[in-house]
């Protein structure tokens, strides 16, 4: 058994690291700013920086080379990919490139592979997720949009809720109903929508933790056959792929960790008129447990990680870390947020707030980790059916 | 990165799960642990034959030459049968004392032994304060001509009543401080002035209380330095506690198995109640403790064979664990329902088992104010 990884592995993570010490320096790295994409300042250095990762070829860097890739390992993607959270860089791109770049590749025509893998390596390429609706959450497969053929074009009408990020990216991962009268789960299919396409209106949702999400209306609009992915009718399978690969790399959790090691940071230096909450054995106690709790998220990406590359797919694994990781997250900043008594509650730009009103706005983000990309039950039941084989409710 | 077991490994768990379940059912463990010695000297034989007992000792002492990850596999699945014996205290304690501490002669004279499971041995290190610390040592050794004479009172010395040799710490420099001050011993167990009395507890593990009074040992029964031998102490304890968390995932994995097909087998308002999605979630919760309890203990174990630094993984690992499996055992009783609280039914077996191991070796508190001083 070896959980070490290769020479050329920890070469390329000291390179990526010297690169975003450079390239995204401490100014840039706050607790607050990534979570406000489309802030306009932040957009443009955002761009800046995904040009020269693109130039790099990191973005792809586990893409065949014929799609703009490096045709490296998973393993060296996946260590790209903690490196640019450790950083605090902006993960938009970054992020779908390998979320959403893997299933393309998996099941995507060529012309579909060179048009959007190709792209997302050159940092040209990104996508918001077109899955629920206003009517179907947990249960998704009952969702309503419907696409109708209409000669070499689908015909969309309907609605999405909860589309974060279709205000400013190039293209939706849009599940709709192609069959109505097939069973829930069959008759779906996945198209991946050029968001300039007439018809789509997008109403913003602003939510807790600054965050803003949106809800999209879809009126006429007309995608070509040719940006459906993969089979009609096979959609529900593409999207528990994408799934597995989000939970993977969504609840890389080396950020949690880093904003864990800010928070101790803050919690050692703490010392206002005598007040010192590193020395309350109750704090110690449950900081020691956080530490636990986070080695083992890292140790089951490891071995997630690992089923990957070896061709295997982690459908209970992959559950259980996203259930463990959004669960210690809220922990996590729950626990910080009590040891820090009055000051935890102060927002940025007020003396002796935590990082800067960093905590209080991951103690409010945290509040969606359990809900988002598959609630706790949902994951629950996955792991309960696909891993220990108990009969359907 | 490679997670996989060698081939070595599969086998080996493929050969005890086999072994232990033809060898060692629950019922047999409750008649091994009702009997005077609280194991079976005849499986004893067996599981030397199988090579189990000289796992970790290199072959020029006729053992098997293998790693701590070899002897994990195995101790996992003596953790899923609750097989009561001295494999830990001799195979792993005893032994890695030995190769860390013991001379020439003490190796070539013990060693050879243990490996063909001729003689057990057992340490005798913790007393009235159990708190792991070298302060809490109270016993002294004091030397008197070619002798030292030992007088104290051990307690939770697992195995001691059918072990051949004590490895006993002893405080041997009144002057220094703690860890500067003990030294171990290699002791006879029927030297004269040994008492030893077996506790009577949950688990029924035979851990005793050993006293020594005026306990006559040669000088050359000292294993290692003089005042040393707190510093063997943490290095075999580091090994110990690993080992505990190894018994302890195959206790839970036998738990969550057992739990699930209970949950499949029983039918209540019309349907099994591994249906009813208030079980399903206990279940993974379950799954996901024992899963992620598994991979602690092989990161940690894979980082020890690596010498790197471990200490701070080790207590993540045993504070992890021993809540984990806890958790897990709770869980299983609660979806057994009655059942599994009668003693016609194994699961008190695995609950006992899962509270020994987790009190020993520092409970969670214990290795969480350990990771505490680490980082705070």
């Amino acid at each position: 058994m070896d959980f070490s990884f290769s020479k050329e592995t920890q070469r390329l993570r000291e390179e990526v690291r010297q690169f975003f010490d450079k390239e995204w320096p401490k100014e840039n790295r706050n607790w607050r700013g990534w979570e406000q994409p489309d802030a306009p300042e932040f957009l443009e250095k955002a761009e800046r920086l995904n040009k020269l990762l693109a130039a790099k070829g990191w973005l792809a860097l586990s893409y065949p080379k014929q799609y703009g890739g490096l045709g490296r390992t998973l393993e060296e993607h996946y260590i790209f990919h903690q490196e640019l959270l450790r950083a605090n860089a902006p993960n938009l791109k970054a992020g779908c490139a390998v979320l959403l770049g893997p299933v393309i590749l998996r099941y995507g025509t060529e012309d579909q592979k060179k048009r959007f893998n190709t792209a997302l390596a050159q940092g040209e390429m990104d996508f918001c997720l077109g899955y629920s609706e206003p009517n179907a959450g947990s249960d998704l497969a009952s969702l309503e949009l419907k696409a109708v053929r209409d000669g070499d074009y689908y015909i969309m009408n309907g609605s999405k809720i909860y589309t974060t990020n279709a205000h400013i990216v190039r293209r939706c991962f849009l599940l709709a109903r192609t069959d109505p009268k097939a069973a829930k789960h069959k008759g779906l299919s996945l198209f991946i929508v050029d968001m300039k396409t007439p018809g789509i209106t997008i109403r913003p949702i602003h939510c807790m933790g600054d965050v803003r999400t949106n809800e999209t209306f879809w009126d006429n609009v007309k995608v070509p056959v040719a940006d459906r992915l993969g089979e009609e009718g096979q959609g529900w399978r593409y999207v528990a792929t994408a799934l597995d690969f989000e939970r993977l790399w969504i609840y890389n959790t080396i950020w949690v960790r880093k904003l864990f090691d800010d928070l101790v940071a803050f919690i050692k230096t703490a010392d206002r008129d005598g007040w010192r909450p590193r020395e309350d054995p109750d704090i110690r106690t449950k900081v020691a447990q956080i530490s636990v709790d986070l080695e083992v998220c890292q140790v089951m990406e490891y071995k997630i990680l690992w089923m990957l590359g070896q061709g295997k797919i982690p459908y209970a694994e992959a559950s259980m870390l996203k259930v463990w990781a959004s669960e210690l997250y809220q922990r996590m900043t729950d626990t910080i947020t009590q040891a820090l008594g009055p000051y935890a509650q102060l927002s940025q730009g007020v003396l002796g707030s935590p990082l800067d009103g960093g905590l209080i706005q991951q103690h409010e983000s945290s509040i969606g980790a359990t809900f988002l990309a598959g609630g706790s039950e949902i994951q629950r039941t996955i792991i309960a059916a696909a891993g220990l084989g108990l009969p359907a409710a | 990165m490679d997670l996989e077991l060698t081939e070595t490994q599969k086998a080996l768990r493929k050969t005890a799960r086999s072994f232990l379940e033809s060898e060692c059912p629950w019922t047999k463990v409750r008649d091994f642990q009702n009997a005077d010695l609280g194991y079976s000297s005849e499986m004893w034989r067996k599981m030397a034959e199988l090579g189990w007992m000289g796992l970790l000792i290199p072959d020029e002492y006729e053992g098997a030459g293998g790693t701590f990850l070899d002897l994990i596999v195995l101790v996992e699945e003596m953790g899923r049968a609750v097989l009561p014996s001295p494999y830990v205290s001799s195979a792993l304690i005893g032994t890695q004392a030995l190769l860390l501490a013991g001379t020439a002669e003490q190796k070539s004279l013990l060693l050879p032994r243990i490996a063909k499971g001729e003689i057990v041995t057992a340490l005798a290190l913790l007393e009235a304060n159990p708190d792991y610390t070298a302060a809490s040592i109270k016993t002294q050794a004091k030397a008197a001509g070619d002798d030292y004479v030992i007088q104290g009172t051990k307690l939770f010395v697992r195995d001691a009543r059918i072990a051949d040799y004590l490895i006993c710490a002893a405080k041997t420099d009144s002057k220094a401080a703690p860890k500067e001050s003990i030294s171990l011993f290699l002791v006879k167990r029927d030297s004269p002035g040994i008492v030893c009395k077996t506790h009577n507890t949950i688990a029924r593990d035979r851990q005793c209380e050993v006293v020594f009074n005026q306990v006559k040992v040669p000088k050359t029964s000292l294993l290692g330095k003089l005042n040393k031998g707190w510093d063997v102490v943490e290095h075999i304890l580091q090994y110990a506690t690993v080992a505990e968390c190894a018994d302890m995932v195959g206790v839970g994995q036998k738990a969550l198995e057992m739990t699930v097909q209970h949950a499949k087998d029983r039918v209540q308002f019309g349907r099994p109640i591994g249906s009813f999605q208030a079980i399903q979630h206990e279940c993974a919760d379950m799954a996901t403790y024992v899963e992620q309890a598994r991979w602690m203990t092989y990161f940690t174990v894979w980082k020890m064979e690596q010498g790197m630094p471990a200490a701070l993984d080790i207590s993540r690992t045993k504070a992890y664990v021993s809540e984990a499996v806890q958790k897990t055992l709770r869980r299983g009783h609660q979806i057994h329902g009655g059942v599994g609280f009668t003693l016609e039914h194994p699961l008190y077996l695995y609950y006992r088992r899962a509270l020994t191991d987790e009190v020993m070796y520092g409970n969670a508190d214990w290795h969480r104010k350990v990771v505490a001083n680490a980082i705070l």
